[in-house]
């Protein structure tokens, strides 16, 4: 309980916020840029969304059900992009894409000075780059759903005698609902809570409005309660997903024995699905990859800023620091909430337990950003008590002892990820046949044996990946690193949005690159579960 | 088994009662197990007998009634003692060995109160009764059903529990490999004289094993007593027909003289159950013989259907007043399909079938 407590206080504290608001800033803000970034937020997020389902479901249809050239390759190089943060893409682009860039002198150079060039740092740039970044979510959900479920349904309604039109719009489309909805709910809370773009393409959103008066007005409880208009929206979102969906069912009870043979596609529709996957892996990928090494090599043959350097090393070394202690910290945590849920079934259950546990969650589907001004808010509360305690004895002076350390950073990547932590336990834990702890205990193991000598072993793979998953979430993780590191503890992330902020694109590459490179292990982990050939997990 | 005391009871389970939501998983459930003997639980899925085993167990939490293990109350209003500490054995249909551990760790896990060597030994003792010495190092995914089978059993056995209980232990098992385990288990059991209660819904199982048999159906024993008894005395047609396939003859003529179309229901004729409607029939209490001429008694008819069943052939009869029959005749009648027959009651029994 006490646990789950912690876990949640700092969301509470967030919503709580919003009972005593800061007049200032919200008239000042009111009169100034509310409106329109409620409006862009939601534009964005809108469009952003439909675009990447659209991108994601599509390619995902194509190469579940196609076989055109490079279909196989294609199939798993499409997971690729989810190792690249969307702050990262989106500095690429933007440097790519600026007036002094490199694409706009070749224009120029072609077409003369005053070649007219699409404006880059736009609403609609900032979209385009957060749909290449985010339609591996809708992707792979799609993925295994059509795999597991649609290839059933299509198998059947193909031998009733429907078109493979028919089949898509009317069979297909339908059973991958949840996984779409899912897919979709996810990249509009992406977008929401996206920094890195937004500040990248110079775009007004409510995630940016938070940073500008936490750092520019340098008013914290206003920049939580900014934040916590995000809460409301990311719970409008959830709202809005589980009322659509209603009392239907979409899980088929088992996989299908006769998979569906692909279509095999030849010459213009053959050449047109293969641009079609290239042109996404690149710009989403190759591109972005490609332009980081080139910036990469060039700023350590240059040297200064940015390169392999002590700098670089203490940089990583934060980073893994940091990594380390919220993977540490959230597996106990997860580990812990997964096995309190399993209580034997012999015992009286707490009703209590089960939503307690649910609230425990709810950190993953809040932004960082939130997070982050909940975490500090917790934390100031309980550096005040301190102060107070210690405030008899002069000498102790114990200001900020907790809101700026680094146990405050890891306390809000804790927050934000021991859900996935929990996640991927609990998927594990679920594979365990429960006959093995009940045998057990009938084997007069108590339960502290039995967790000790049976639950937890089992358990340990999932342990691990659950760990693995985590760290490389929290050395991606910007906005509530960025709001709480204490000083001269900056991360990689944090390091490339400083020199992104300055326009010094080449010297943000190396560390940009490494995030990429350390989160491959996830590309991989994705992609083993995605494409494997049976539907258990 | 060798019954000491009809007193000495170890498994005391008294009107035992459980709901799920609004469904009566048990009602009124009462089952004594004494000393060295195996009871099997016998009825189709969902007519309680593994919630009964699992409330024995611990594993279920009883809302009605008391369950005692020798003279201990374990389960009652206000009581439930942890699996853990009943000195129950439990053998799961898929075994549930522990895949993490190997064969003779797998053995050793309920005896860690003991020492190291008392341990070692105990194991070693365990797997030689199993017949699997040799295996000990395995892990649980390098072995054949059969050997899984009885690892699961000499853990279970291992601390020498009061009572073991059996969930549909050759469930998983194929029929060629079926027999022989079961065979294996009998004379284990035998040998540890450990008292037994078993579920399963395979009467060849139920018989093979159990000392008693209890007959379950809907949440409630229906009948529990000898195999033989059963078979003799069932208390109604549903019980009766748990001993394989059976014919309801309508009953005719008065209630002191009965008669049904294979003609009058003597003293001596083998009835499965009788009311003062029906008659039911198992197919080796009907002669078969070929003359349909010569017939005093009995029905003519032609057979309909013949299968080969290992003793004999069965056959399915149409009676020419409409009723079918089924009858077991040994190989050499070999009546083909199409042949006039006529069918009456035997007089006496036939020789065991086997």
């Amino acid at each position: 309980m006490a646990l789950i407590a912690v876990l949640a206080a700092p969301v509470v504290a967030v919503v709580w916020s919003l009972r005593s608001p800061d007049r200032e800033v919200w008239s000042l803000l009111a009169r100034t840029t509310l409106a329109r970034m409620v409006v862009t937020t939601f534009g964005l997020a809108a469009g952003v969304a439909i675009g990447a389902t659209a991108l994601g479901a599509g390619l995902a249809w194509l190469c579940v059900t196609a076989r055109f050239p490079g279909s196989f390759l294609f199939r798993r190089l499409l997971v690729v992009p989810l190792a690249l943060p969307s702050y990262v893409s989106a500095f690429v682009w933007t440097g790519l894409l600026q007036y002094a860039g490199p694409v706009q002198q070749t224009w120029r150079s072609w077409f003369g000075d005053d070649a007219w060039f699409p404006p880059v740092r736009t609403p609609v740039g900032a979209g385009i780059v957060l749909i290449l970044a985010l339609y591996p979510y809708v992707y792979i959900a799609s993925l295994s759903a059509l795999q597991e479920q649609a290839s059933t349904f299509c198998a059947a309604a193909s031998t009733l005698g429907l078109s493979p039109r028919a089949i898509l719009w009317r069979v297909a489309l339908p059973a991958i609902r949840p996984a779409l909805a899912a897919g979709a709910g996810l990249v509009a809370m992406e977008t929401l809570t996206d920094v890195g773009v937004a500040r990248a393409f110079s775009v007004s959103t409510l995630g940016d409005g938070v940073l500008r008066v936490w750092f520019g007005l340098d008013r914290r409880d206003a920049a939580a309660e900014l934040a916590s208009m995000l809460v409301g929206l990311v719970v409008l979102l959830v709202l809005v997903e589980r009322l659509t969906r209603g009392r239907r069912r979409f899980t088929s009870p088992s996989m299908s024995p006769f998979p569906a043979e692909p279509v095999v596609l030849r010459g213009r529709q053959a050449v047109g699905a293969s641009a079609l996957c290239a042109s996404t892996f690149l710009l989403a990928a190759g591109v972005p990859l490609a332009t980081l090494t080139v910036w990469a090599v060039d700023a350590n043959r240059r040297g200064g800023e940015g390169a392999l350097d002590r700098t670089y090393v203490r940089l990583l070394q934060t980073s893994l620091e940091l990594a380390a202690w919220t993977s540490a910290v959230c597996v106990v945590v997860g580990t812990a909430l997964v096995l309190l849920a399993r209580r034997d079934p012999w015992r009286r259950r707490n009703r209590w337990t089960a939503r307690a546990l649910s609230l425990a969650s709810m950190g993953y589907a809040v932004p960082g950003l939130v997070v982050a001004a909940g975490v500090l808010t917790v934390l100031t509360w309980i550096d005040g008590r301190l102060d107070s305690l210690a405030s008899w004895n002069d000498r102790l002076y114990v200001p900020f002892l907790l809101a700026g350390s680094t146990a405050g950073v890891v306390y809000a990547l804790v927050v934000r990820f021991a859900a996935v932590a929990r996640e991927n336990i609990d998927a594990g834990a679920h594979r365990i046949d429960p006959r093995v702890e009940q045998v057990a205990a009938m084997l007069g193991a108590g339960e502290r044996r039995r967790r000790w000598r049976v639950t937890l072993p089992l358990l340990r793979p999932s342990i691990l990946v659950a760990g693995l998953l985590v760290a490389i979430d929290a050395l991606k993780e910007l906005p509530a690193t960025l709001l709480l590191r204490p000083p001269g503890r900056d991360t990689l992330a944090v390091f490339v949005w400083n020199m992104t902020n300055e326009s010094r694109w080449d010297e943000a590459a190396t560390p940009a690159l490494t995030i990429v490179i350390l989160g491959l292990p996830l590309v991989l982990f994705v992609l083993g579960r995605a494409t494997a050939p049976t539907g258990r997990r | 088994m060798n019954i000491s005391s009809p007193l000495d009871v170890v498994v005391r389970a008294q009107n035992v009662s459980k709901r799920h939501g609004s469904t009566e998983a048990m009602t009124d459930m009462t089952l004594h197990v004494r000393s060295g003997e195996v009871v099997a639980l016998l009825g189709p899925s969902g007519c309680g007998k593994s919630t009964l085993l699992a409330s024995i167990a611990g594993l279920v939490r009883i809302d009605g009634g008391t369950i005692d293990l020798g003279d201990r109350p374990v389960s009652g209003p206000g009581l439930h003692v942890a699996p853990q500490d009943r000195r129950v054995g439990l053998v799961f249909q898929d075994h549930a060995l522990f895949p993490h551990k190997t064969v003779a760790d797998n053995v050793g896990f309920g005896l860690h109160a003991m020492g190291r060597t008392d341990r070692r030994s105990r194991v070693a003792h365990m797997l030689e009764l199993v017949q699997l010495t040799d295996k000990g190092h395995r892990y649980p995914h390098e072995l054949s059903g059969g050997e899984s089978q009885r690892v699961a059993l000499a853990r279970a056995l291992a601390p020498s529990p009061d009572v073991l209980l059996l969930d549909e232990p050759f469930a998983s098992l194929d029929p060629t490999l079926r027999s022989e385990v079961r065979e294996a288990v009998r004379s284990l059991l035998g040998s540890v004289g450990t008292a037994a209660v078993m579920v399963s819904h395979d009467i060849e199982d139920a018989l093979a094993l159990g000392d008693r048999l209890a007959v379950l159906r809907s949440g409630r024993i229906v009948q529990i007593d000898a195999p033989d008894v059963i078979h003799r005395c069932p208390v109604d047609e549903h019980v009766a027909r748990i001993f394989g396939p059976i014919t309801a003859l309508a009953v005719t003529g008065t209630l002191s003289a009965p008669v049904t179309v294979l003609g009058p229901v003597t003293p001596g004729a083998v009835l499965a159950w009788a009311s003062g409607r029906v008659a039911l029939v198992r197919p080796y209490a009907v002669d078969v013989s070929a003359d349909p001429s010569s017939s005093a008694t009995g029905a003519v008819g032609t057979v309909r259907d013949r299968q080969f069943v290992g003793h004999g052939f069965r056959l399915v009869i149409a009676l020419d007043d409409g009723v079918e029959i089924i009858a077991d005749v040994v190989p050499d009648l070999p009546f083909g399909i199409g042949a006039r027959v006529v069918a009456r009651y035997r007089d006496t029994p036939p020789p065991a079938a086997g």
